[in-house]
């Protein structure tokens, strides 16, 4: 299960992010307004959308963004996730407490209000950077991909402190076992007590949160974008072909069903990998 | 007695209890060693017993410093333990370790047997790479294992082969000093003998010093030249292992011994057994005086008065700390 | 006609590494007020003995592969989950090894120790809150009339092994399972139990089965003892000849090992090698590859447990056919 997993995220990898190499440069947002909600067959495999586009050229991008929203973000959740919980129960007592309750804060700010004005401030400021360049003479451009940024690092905001308090749980009931005890007691140095004994012996539950996480974040994107506040039309991201297929679901079920299965199936992938990852990663079950 | 190799004086760890999520309060003290002063000669096996919660495996961590005291010092050769920090207290540890009550938990479960005691060797020595695999095989082959099962994970072993994996990483470093906290309380009866007599022959061979803690006194007896028992923090009575597992002289020692289910039934019908009322006190609000009292058969209204001090009847090694050790035992 | 006649129960355990045979086909009997030892390291099955007859296993992986448990005329192991239901609990009582996570720690000690009356329909609340009330005093809980009020947390470990021997005992059962109930206590607490346990046992005229891996608690506490050994009964016989005249050689290395029984400073007695693989099946007696007495017999006949007087049985070929003395 977890190969034919592993296997159908490559095959989707290579097909969002190598395939359009092969396609015209604008195979999303071609609009020929005439062959608008063709059904699939003929000219086009997966039939078109409402503005005649092409919805398999559309899925691809949509691939793209997504697949890369939600691996970026996680990512990034990733990293600051168990880096921040690491030290936070490893050290305990008042470091922890700090460190606790700033998450205990960002936890209890409304995510939605938090992301609208990050993204609306920081619009004003992708600007004035792109402006900065221009009265340099420079042609760098950066507000193309600022969008894309902004949303990565919204995300990522959010989702690590979940992971945070995971990873701080896992060290705090690690740092009672007696083996941790043990490697204090040979006089080995902190980093390694905590980079080469407590992380490995954290990574089962993290693993498991983080093809929870990846999931989570496509459907945080396609909530964003559904604001207009994610990735803006005409590019599309799974989230927003679900959306628009949901508005059409009687006239062009293509639209719904085409996205909406991919979607399942890549979650479903998503899991199966988390858990052969995790059993493979475990000397326990490796051999049985 | 030699030169004391090992001085532990006046050791006192004492717990704060905190109440409050942002503000903490100090709400009371838990006294879990209350003013230890131990010496042990070079090579000699001190066994300390006591029941749980009486600060034994707290007195073992803190004599190792894995947890600072409060209070008092501990002193090894020529260096004063409690006086270290940081990285001098680090290179330092290669001269005592401990080996722990859970073979299930004292192994790193996805760390081979090979990675784990080639990182103890490493920590404080140089050896050069290629000599790594031997030196891992010959430490192995020391403790009783073959060498062949280098590379493979704690969970493959028994309970009884784990335990000896996790000695040989304490051994890997060279120690002076080994403190066992119940190694073999873990263990299966059959387990335990090889266990017990795998840790009297090292301590033989390596001129190991060791403090062995143990709940279990005929385990303790077995395996120790003199033995200390402790209660509630503090040790009540000292003296040659036989001397106090057979002659006990205070009065917690004596309904300890007399407790301890033996396995012979015609002694065990007719043996007199001390019972004692209720369960050892807290150590967050001890009794005054002597600490034993509310649960001695012979307490007395000066035993609540003051801690008793050490006194000795005829062997100036045997000593107990008990107002009334005199009458007690003539 | 025997209390408890258990006959050649077998318990499996079908997991993913293959079948674990925790118990296999064990036999014996418990008169009525008796007190039987069961004593066996970790993996003996000398739980999953008990628990099989109580319908405790978790089904699956385990399975009762097949036997009976006669308790009074009823077979425990076949009976309808009602017949089991009323027995177990009201006529067969057991407690547990850790007293602090066999009570419930949102309910009062009274609510949990009139409970058992209030299922069997053994007393209406007024006169099971009195007999708890009773009871509670009876096992040494001093204050009872305002401790029965309190929860689990407000009573120390020991405290709670006497709150379970109570609720155990409430119903006045024909037998209390005592399932190594000393060995999460310490040793002055454990005198304690065993204390109370022989007096309540005196009073009711109650059976007890005591299982443990301490050869010193059943010495002095038991009639008859089964020893055990990789899922089989390999010895059993009155305590005295067990202790004094052990004849299987695992028994007999079992007590040379102890270090309370030998000389200080002689090298301990140790059995070589680990505890059986229960998921590997043995052709012949599965303490042969540690036993210094085995023959090729030995490891190509299963041994059975045959009487040699003073109803002590064994189940070494060794000892039956040879005479094989220590």
């Amino acid at each position: 299960m977890a190969l034919a997993g592993g296997v159908f995220i490559l095959l989707l990898a290579g097909l969002s992010f190598i395939g359009p190499f092969f396609l015209e440069g604008d195979y999303y947002t071609n609009t020929v307004l005439e062959d608008k909600l063709t059904a699939p067959g003929g000219e086009y495999t997966l039939g078109s959308d409402h503005l005649g586009r092409d919805q398999l050229g559309r899925i691809i991008k949509g691939g793209q963004i997504s697949l890369l929203v939600g691996l970026v973000a996680t990512f990034v959740s990733l990293t600051i996730g168990i880096g921040y919980g690491t030290i936070s129960g490893y050290f305990g007592g008042k470091i922890d407490s700090v460190m606790m309750r700033l998450v205990d804060i960002l936890y209890s700010l409304p995510f939605v209000i938090f992301v609208i004005l990050l993204m609306v401030f920081a619009k004003d400021l992708g600007d004035s950077i792109d402006e900065w360049f221009r009265a340099r003479g420079s042609e760098f451009s950066i507000s193309g991909q600022w969008n894309m940024l902004l949303l990565f690092v919204a995300i990522g905001a959010v989702e690590w402190l979940t992971m945070a308090r995971i990873v701080r749980g896992q060290v705090m009931s690690l740092r009672q076992q007696e083996f941790i005890e043990a490697c204090i007691s040979l006089g080995l140095p902190t980093r390694r007590i905590l980079f080469r004994h407590m992380v490995p012996n954290i990574l089962g539950p993290v693993i498991v949160y983080t093809t929870l996480t990846i999931p989570a974040v496509m459907l945080l994107e396609a909530f964003l974008s559904f604001l207009g506040l994610g990735v803006q039309p005409p590019t599309p991201s799974w989230g927003l072909l679900i959306k628009d297929g949901a508005d059409r679901m009687r006239e062009a079920w293509w639209m719904l069903v085409f996205p909406g299965a991919l979607f399942a199936i890549t979650l479903f992938s998503f899991n199966f990998v988390g858990d052969g990852l995790r059993d493979a990663l475990d000397p326990k079950t490796s051999k049985d | 007695m030699s030169d004391p190799y090992l001085q532990i004086n006046n050791l006192k760890t004492h717990f704060p209890v905190e109440k409050g999520i942002l503000f903490r309060k100090v709400t009371g003290t838990v006294k879990a060693v209350d003013g230890v002063s131990l010496s042990l000669a070079k090579g000699e096996v001190l066994g300390l017993v006591g029941e749980s919660g009486c600060g034994k495996s707290t007195l073992g961590r803190t004599v190792l410093q894995l947890i600072k005291p409060t209070e008092g010092t501990v002193t090894l050769g020529s260096r004063t333990l409690t006086d270290l920090d940081g990285k001098e207290l680090r290179s330092a540890r290669a001269d005592f370790q401990m080996i722990f009550q859970d073979p299930y938990a004292s192994l790193n479960p996805r760390m081979t047997v090979y990675s784990m005691l080639a990182e103890a060797i490493q920590v404080h020595r140089k050896v050069p790479k290629a000599d790594l695999a031997g030196a891992v095989g010959a430490l192995m082959e020391k403790v009783g294992l073959a060498a062949r099962f280098m590379r493979k994970y704690p969970h493959e072993f028994s309970g009884g082969q784990r335990q000896r994996i996790a000695i040989a990483r304490a051994l890997a470093v060279e120690p002076k000093l080994i403190i066992a906290d119940e190694p073999v309380s873990a263990l299966d009866v059959s387990i335990q003998a090889q266990i017990l007599n795998l840790l009297s022959d090292l301590t033989r061979e390596m001129e190991l010093t060791m403090i062995f803690i143990s709940h279990d006194l005929s385990v303790v007896k077995h395996i120790s030249d003199r033995i200390a028992v402790m209660y509630l923090g503090r040790i009540v009575e000292i003296g040659p292992a036989t001397e106090v597992f057979e002659h006990p002289q205070h009065p917690y020692t004596k309904a300890l011994c007399s407790a301890v289910p033996m396995p012979d039934p015609d002694s065990e019908r007719t043996r007199k057994r001390i019972l004692l009322p209720g369960d050892p006190p807290s150590p967050l609000n001890p009794p005054s005086g002597c600490t034993f009292h509310p649960r001695c058969p012979h307490a007395e209204e000066r035993c609540q008065a003051a801690w008793p001090s050490f006194e000795s009847l005829k062997n100036d090694a045997h000593q107990a700390a008990c107002v009334r050790l005199a009458e007690l035992n003539q | 006609m025997p209390l408890l006649d258990v006959n050649d129960l077998t318990t499996y355990f079908h997991t993913r590494n293959g079948v674990v045979r925790a118990v296999d086909g064990v036999s014996f009997q418990l008169e009525k007020g008796e007190t039987l030892g069961i004593v066996g390291e970790s993996g003996s099955g000398k739980s999953v003995t008990c628990m099989s007859m109580l319908g405790l296993i978790p089904q699956p992986p385990g399975r009762i592969e097949r036997g009976t448990a006669h308790f009074d005329g009823t077979d425990l192991l076949h009976c309808t989950r009602k017949e089991l239901q009323s027995i177990r609990g009201r006529r067969v009582a057991m407690i547990f090894q850790d007293p602090m996570t066999s009570l419930n720690p949102y309910l009062r000690i009274e609510d949990q120790l009139i409970e058992p009356l209030l299922i069997h329909g053994l007393a209406d609340k007024v006169s099971a809150k009195k007999q708890a009330l009773a009871m509670l005093d009876a096992v040494g809980i001093q204050d009872a009339a305002s401790r029965i009020r309190g929860y689990p947390h407000e009573f120390s470990g020991g405290m709670r092994q006497r709150v379970m021997i109570a609720m155990a005992l409430i119903t006045k059962p024909d037998v209390l399972i005592a399932d190594e109930p000393t060995t999460a206590l310490d040793v002055t607490v454990q005198a304690q139990i065993l204390e109370l346990i022989k007096k309540e046992q005196q009073e009711l005229g109650t059976a007890v089965i005591l299982i443990t891996h301490d050869l010193g608690v059943v010495s002095g506490f038991c009639d008859r003892i089964n020893v055990m050994y990789g899922g089989k009964i390999v010895e059993s016989g009155p305590t005295k000849e067990i202790f004094y005249n052990p004849q299987h050689p695992y028994n007999r290395a079992l007590q040379n090992s102890i270090p309370a029984l030998q000389a200080k400073g002689k090298e301990l007695y140790t059995i070589p090698g680990m505890p059986p693989d229960m998921s590997k099946p043995s052709a012949g007696c599965s303490f042969a590859p540690r036993c210094e007495h085995a023959t090729d017999l030995c490891t190509s006949e299963p041994p059975e447990l045959q009487d040699i007087g003073q109803a002590h049985t064994t189940a070494c070929l060794r000892v039956q056919r040879e005479n094989l003395k220590p």
